[in-house]
Formats: C-alpha cells, sequence, structure tokens
C-alpha cells in the first residue's frame, strides 16, 4: 500500500492493468477503515477500562505508590522487583496464600464430586420433579452471598441449629466462626455448596451430549452401572470436567465474598485468603504491595490453568 | 498478518512505551513531600453571608442527620445551596480517594481516620486561621483534627469510650462497677454468678481487638506514637498486653465470643452480656434494647496504673484542596462548630458535642453526659499518621492471638512493635 494509491482519484475509467491490484487495495484499505470505525467505539472503551487498568497496576507494582500520591501519581520512586520481594517474603501474605491454597484444594475436587454426582442423579436417577431439583440445585449460584452469610451465620452460631443437631448425637459443637479448623471447614462447606450448582449445570449439558447407544451397547455387553461412568461417562466428560475445573480453581483462588462477608478473615487470620489480604492492602492505602501481590496471585492462576490442561488433556 | 492486526499491534505496543516512558520520566518525589499546594492560613473567612453551592459528603447517619442544620444555615445565608450526599461508613474513604485523585472533589467532607493519608496526599486544606476558637473545645478534638501540628479539619463530633454495665444484675449481685484493673476479675464473677454468661464482654476479633488495647496502652500510661517513633514494646505497652490477656485466662472474659453489634444490644437487655466498654453512640441503642431505659448503666472505664481514659474518635470537617466553594463550606463547617449547632446535632444525631459549650446546653441534659464528659476530659487522641488504619489491624490480629492465648505478653510486644516499624508512619 503506497501513498500514491491512496491519492489517486477513485475512479479513473482508462486504468493502466496494474491498478487492478491498486483498485484491491483500495477497496480493502477502505474495507478496513470502516471496520476500524466500527469498531472504534469497543477499541476506545477497552484501551480505557481494559489496558490501561493494567497498564495502572504495573506502574503501581513496580513503584513505592501509596495513597499519599493519590493527587501526583507519577511523583513516585521506581523500586523493580523489590515490592515482590517484600511480598513474598511478608509471612501473612505467605498464610493467606496457604488458606487459600486449602480451599482450592479442598473445594475444586468436592465441588467436582458433588456436581457430577448431582448432574448424574438429575440425567438418569430422578425421573419427577427433574426441574424443580435442577433449579433447587442451582439456587445457591444465584442467590445473593449477603443474604447467604446471615442464614449461615445463624446456622453455625455456638447455640444455632448445626450445634443443636449435634447435641442431640452427644457432639459437642464448637464456636464455628471464632476457631480455625471449624471456620475453615464452614468456609469450604459453603463454597462447595454455592459452586456445586454451576458444575452441575455444566455436567448435566455434558452429560446429555453423550450419545445413549454407548451406554446402550455397554448395557447389552453386561457393564455394571459403576463400570458404565467410568469408562464411559468420565472419559466423555473430560472436557467438561476440564472446563469446570479451569472455571472454578480461577474463581477459588480469587475467593474474597465468602470470607469476607461470613468471618471478616478470622479467626487468627485462618480464613483471610489472598484476594482478602490483598483488599485490606488497597484499603490501607499501599497500592504498590497490593498491585505487586494481584500480579502474584495473577500468576498461581496461570500456573494452574497451565497445570490442569495438561493433566486434563483429552486422551481419547 | 493484516494491515488491521499490525496497526493494532503498532497502537498496543505504542501505547505501552509511551505510558512506560511518561511513567518513569515522571517517576521520581519532589524532595519535599507533598504538601498543601497554596499556604492558605492566610485566607481569612469574613462574616459575609455564604453564597453558591455546597457539596457535602457525610456519613450515613450523621449525612441524614444533618438535613434540620441545613435548612437553618440556608434560612441564614439565603443565596446558598447545601447539597448532603450521606454516604455508607465503608465507602466514604475509598470515595474520597477517589474523588481526591480525580480532582473532583465536593466542598465540604468528612475524612475521619483518614485524615493524615488525605494531608499527606496534599488533598485538604488547613483551616483559616481564626475561623474557630479552638480553646472551646476539648484538647483532644483538636488534637484529633491536628496533623504536624496544622489544624485540618473543624471538629465537628466526638465519640467516647465508656463502661456499660446491666444495672439490675449489678445490684442483683450487690457489686459497684471496678474502678480500677484489680477489680476486674472479682466483678465479673459476681455477675455471672447474678446469671450473666457473658459477664465482661472484650473484643477479641481479628478486626476490633485495637479498641480494646489502645484503651489498655493509655490506662497505663502509655503511647502509642511519639516524636515519629513507635512505642509498642514499652514496659506500659507490656502491662496493656498483659491485663488484657488476664481478662481471658482469668475466664472474665471469653476470647470466643464475638460482637455483633445487633445482637449484643440484644443480649445486653436479656443479661446475657453483663458489662463492656461501648463508644458513646451505642449508649441509646442499648437503652432502646433493653426491657428498661434503666436496665443500662454507663460509668468510667475501670483505671489502669496511670488513669480510666482511653482513646478519642469522632470526626471533623474538611475542606479539598481542590473544593469550587471553600468560602462557603468554611462559613458552613463553622456554623456547625458553634455549640447551639451541635447541641442540635447531638439531639437529631446522638453523637457527642466536640465543643465545651454545647454541654452546657440544656439538651443535652441526658444521663450518660456526665460520665461522657468525664471520659472525654480523659482520653487521648490515637496517633494522625497516615497508616494508623494499618497500624491498629496489625495490633488486632496480635491482640487476637493474646486473648486466645497462642502469643504471650512478651512477645505479643515485640510482634506489634516489629510489624509497626515495618509498615512504618508514612510520613516520609
Amino acid at each position: 500500500m503506497t501513498a500514491a494509491v491512496a491519492t489517486a482519484p477513485p475512479a479513473r475509467p482508462a486504468a493502466p492493468p496494474k491498478r487492478s491490484r491498486g483498485a484491491f487495495g483500495d477497496r480493502r484499505r477502505r474495507q478496513s477503515v470502516a471496520g476500524l470505525a466500527l469498531v472504534a467505539p469497543f477499541l476506545v472503551s477497552f484501551l480505557i477500562f481494559n489496558l490501561w487498568p493494567i497498564i495502572w497496576s504495573l506502574i503501581m507494582a513496580v513503584t513505592d505508590m501509596t495513597n499519599r500520591d493519590l493527587r501526583s501519581p507519577f511523583a513516585v520512586e521506581f523500586k523493580g522487583l523489590a515490592n515482590f520481594g517484600q511480598v513474598l517474603s511478608d509471612p501473612q501474605f505467605g498464610k493467606a496464600l496457604g488458606v487459600t491454597g486449602i480451599l482450592v484444594i479442598g473445594g475444586i475436587p468436592l465441588s467436582l464430586i458433588v456436581g457430577m454426582t448431582l448432574a448424574v442423579l438429575l440425567n438418569t436417577g430422578i425421573q419427577r420433579l427433574r426441574t424443580f431439583f435442577r433449579a433447587a440445585f442451582y439456587v445457591p449460584v444465584v442467590t445473593s452471598l449477603v443474604a447467604i452469610a446471615v442464614v449461615w451465620k445463624f446456622l453455625f452460631a455456638a447455640d444455632g441449629l448445626i450445634n443443636t443437631l449435634l447435641a442431640t448425637v452427644g457432639v459437642d459443637g464448637p464456636t464455628w466462626i471464632n476457631e480455625p479448623a471449624p471456620a475453615i471447614a464452614m468456609l469450604l462447606l459453603l463454597i462447595v455448596w454455592r459452586s456445586s450448582g454451576m458444575a452441575m449445570i455444566l455436567f448435566l449439558a455434558g452429560l446429555q451430549a453423550i450419545p445413549v447407544e454407548l451406554h446402550e451397547a455397554a448395557k447389552v455387553d453386561g457393564a455394571t452401572a459403576w463400570r458404565r461412568i467410568r469408562s464411559i461417562t468420565i472419559p466423555l466428560m473430560r472436557p467438561t470436567i476440564l472446563l469446570v475445573s479451569v472455571l472454578m480453581s480461577v474463581g477459588l483462588v480469587q475467593v474474597f465474598e465468602e470470607p469476607f462477608v461470613l468471618t471478616r478473615g478470622g479467626p487468627l487470620k485462618w480464613t483471610t485468603t489472598a484476594a482478602l489480604h490483598i483488599y485490606d492492602l488497597f484499603g490501607f492505602g499501599q497500592y504498590s504491595l497490593a498491585a505487586a501481590s494481584s500480579y502474584i496471585l495473577f500468576l498461581v492462576i496461570g500456573a494452574m490453568a497451565i497445570i490442569q490442561f495438561r493433566m486434563l488433556r483429552p486422551k481419547v | 498478518m493484516t494491515a488491521n492486526r499490525m496497526s493494532l499491534r503498532l497502537l498496543t505496543a505504542a501505547a505501552v512505551v509511551l505510558t512506560a516512558t511518561a511513567a518513569i520520566g515522571g517517576c521520581g518525589r519532589d524532595s519535599t513531600p507533598n504538601q498543601t499546594p497554596t499556604q492558605t492560613a492566610a485566607v481569612t473567612i469574613d462574616d459575609s453571608p455564604a453564597t453558591g453551592t455546597i457539596q457535602v459528603w457525610a456519613f450515613n447517619s450523621e449525612g441524614e442527620a444533618l438535613a434540620g442544620l441545613v435548612e437553618e444555615f440556608e434560612k441564614a445565608n439565603p443565596d446558598v445551596k447545601v447539597v448532603v450526599t450521606p454516604i455508607p461508613n465503608d465507602e466514604l474513604p475509598r470515595k474520597l480517594e477517589a474523588a481526591l485523585a480525580s480532582g473532583q472533589v465536593p466542598d465540604l467532607v468528612q475524612p475521619s481516620t483518614a485524615l493524615p493519608s488525605y494531608v499527606a496526599a496534599g488533598g485538604i486544606l488547613p483551616v483559616p486561621e481564626g475561623l474557630i476558637d479552638q480553646a472551646g473545645f476539648f484538647p483532644a478534638a483538636i488534637e484529633l483534627n491536628t496533623v504536624d501540628g496544622t489544624l485540618y479539619s473543624v471538629p465537628w463530633y466526638v465519640t467516647a469510650q465508656v463502661f456499660a454495665y446491666n444495672a439490675d444484675l449489678a445490684a442483683e449481685a450487690g457489686v459497684e462497677p471496678p474502678a480500677t484493673w484489680d477489680d476486674v476479675v472479682a466483678w465479673a464473677e459476681a455477675l455471672r454468678s447474678a446469671g450473666a454468661a457473658n459477664p465482661l464482654t472484650t473484643n477479641a476479633d481479628v478486626e476490633n481487638s485495637w479498641q480494646a488495647l489502645l484503651t489498655f496502652i493509655i490506662q497505663a500510661g502509655g503511647t502509642v506514637y511519639e516524636n515519629g517513633e513507635f512505642k509498642l514494646d514499652s514496659p506500659e505497652m507490656l502491662a496493656a498486653c498483659r491485663h488484657y490477656a488476664s481478662l481471658f485466662s482469668s475466664g472474665a472474659s471469653d476470647a470466643s465470643f464475638l460482637i455483633e453489634l445487633a445482637e449484643t444490644i440484644v443480649q445486653f437487655g436479656s443479661g446475657e452480656i453483663g458489662s463492656m466498654q461501648v463508644p458513646s453512640y451505642l449508649y441509646n441503642y442499648l437503652r432502646q434494647g433493653a426491657p428498661t431505659p434503666e436496665t443500662i448503666a454507663i460509668t468510667t472505664l475501670p483505671a489502669g496504673p496511670a488513669n480510666y481514659g482511653s482513646y478519642f474518635g469522632g470526626s471533623g470537617l474538611s475542606v479539598p484542596a481542590e473544593a469550587p466553594n471553600p468560602d462557603a463550606a468554611w462559613k458552613f463547617a463553622r456554623f456547625l462548630a458553634e455549640p447551639a449547632s451541635q447541641a442540635a446535632f447531638y439531639e437529631a444525631g446522638g453523637v457527642l458535642p466536640a465543643a465545651r459549650a454545647a454541654w452546657e446546653d440544656p439538651r443535652l441534659d441526658s444521663p450518660g453526659a456526665p460520665v461522657f464528659q468525664e471520659m472525654l476530659e480523659a482520653s487521648k487522641a490515637p496517633p494522625n499518621i497516615p497508616t494508623w488504619t494499618q497500624i491498629r489491624s496489625e495490633i488486632s490480629a496480635v491482640a487476637e492471638q493474646l486473648a486466645h492465648g497462642v502469643l504471650t505478653p512478651e512477645e505479643a510486644v515485640v510482634a506489634m512493635q516489629a510489624k509497626a516499624v515495618e509498615i512504618g508512619d508514612g510520613r516520609q
């Protein structure tokens, strides 16, 4: 594409043969201008609302910006990777990553198992009221977490329903919200309860894509139900399981709302997840440390996604 | 590669490079710290009527309670329009930070605990000389609104910490509220025998336990921060930590008991909670939640080795540096600081006046008022440093471990001091 083409009069009747390519280029150029004009609204909003914050957070992460620099954000010192070193050597961030790890390692398999079980039951087991159950299991996903947290707190209060039930079988229930292990267990339960509905819906879609013929053929060959799940359902569900576990791990590594509304990070910071820790840092005006922590969390999420893609690569 | 994708890549690369250059090129702190751009101490605010629009950002309940005073001010200044925006307590600091960063600021704000960091950012104007008579306010109220020796906020309302107890239970047990730290355990045992499951509720959660510990530090005669240095490993601090830990180890307080405001009010009325350190604004709620208001009594806090004081809370009113209408905003702030306005605001909002003369007003004639006044005179403002909210959250984290017996008082003071030094005072 040359300037001569662009400045040439648009439609000259007696064009030399080589003009055909020029005309083609001209049309392409016009098309690309039109195309750019059409995507411009998106492009502008993308640059302002997506790219700019990312660049900005990077700048935060490598400088010593805090809330005292609000009005002159460029008058900060460049610190390079020192913030990352400081974050990584902070035992509180380590603990927050550990807590997040517990929730991820506990939460994903549990949600997958619960979601898969519900999906299989809904797909084959439950014949009556299927729609009702499907909706009922999905309700936690769409309910406001703040409302759930209030109910949850009542359930797990020192003299709440859970402890009353435990007392009937002779178990002295703990103060769930204020003791480390019970608090994590309660949080994990809430996460599984909330996320297995999403897993269930996706698994249900995956299950319905499996040809019935395979199951029928296996049945004719005398395979048991368990054998059919193991050898047909699960291998064919691999892509769905991958999708759900990647979606869930990305969500769980950033888990914030549940501990924020339920325990506010306590007791003894045993429910302070990495995202909650970062939120607090931003709240204290430690912008650069918070941004550096966020990037570390981002790397963790990326690494986890790669590992999952490798582990669950289709083998059929 | 098509021309489109090529130009998009170029565009992106250009944007990144440009921004990075701009950022690095503009990098570097000024040798003089961010100070308020214009030295406005010389500005005087005259007595002529205020004009124009005054945008006010206040906390939810305070903002709503302002309505009557706004009407009064508008009547006295016919050419002024006051627009109050009540903002939820957790959101106001974030909203203000965004406003200060963008320069799109209101005229009058409640900076509250974030005042030092706004001042450090150069976003707040100093209070003009002669706008208010500083001697008319509680000394700690002036201290609360002063950063590095300059008054940045007009004292508006204050919060005192008091010792609230269930008077019915105390009468039944035949005991007087504890006068000193040494009386606390016996008091708790007496109330427990009278039926209080939690005779002395002490904050031990990860967020708010600093409230108890900071009180004890002051009562031990210590301080958190002085002359540019943290004093969290002082002997006074150790005494405070020992007392705090002893409340839980002696059984007087229960570290696993959670304080939930709405429930606390009910539990106090029912006698499940026997006594507790509470902020003054809770007093009326507690009385409303009790079978009869007389069930709830208040008195000064049990005294430590030095005094019975505590920390001083509350808020002032500040004018952001880029406020469109600072003159009218100062006039409104001056009006709100007048004793009569403060007494009216006590009636409307239930928060205590910062102006001493307002306490003479008959509207403040309540059974709690003398106790509040006594506590206000004895209390100290928390340190006015930008990182205070972070430091106090670290104090809470350590206090929680102290309450649960994870740390000894000796370990706790070392941990707190180390963490505070690491965070720094944020002033540079």
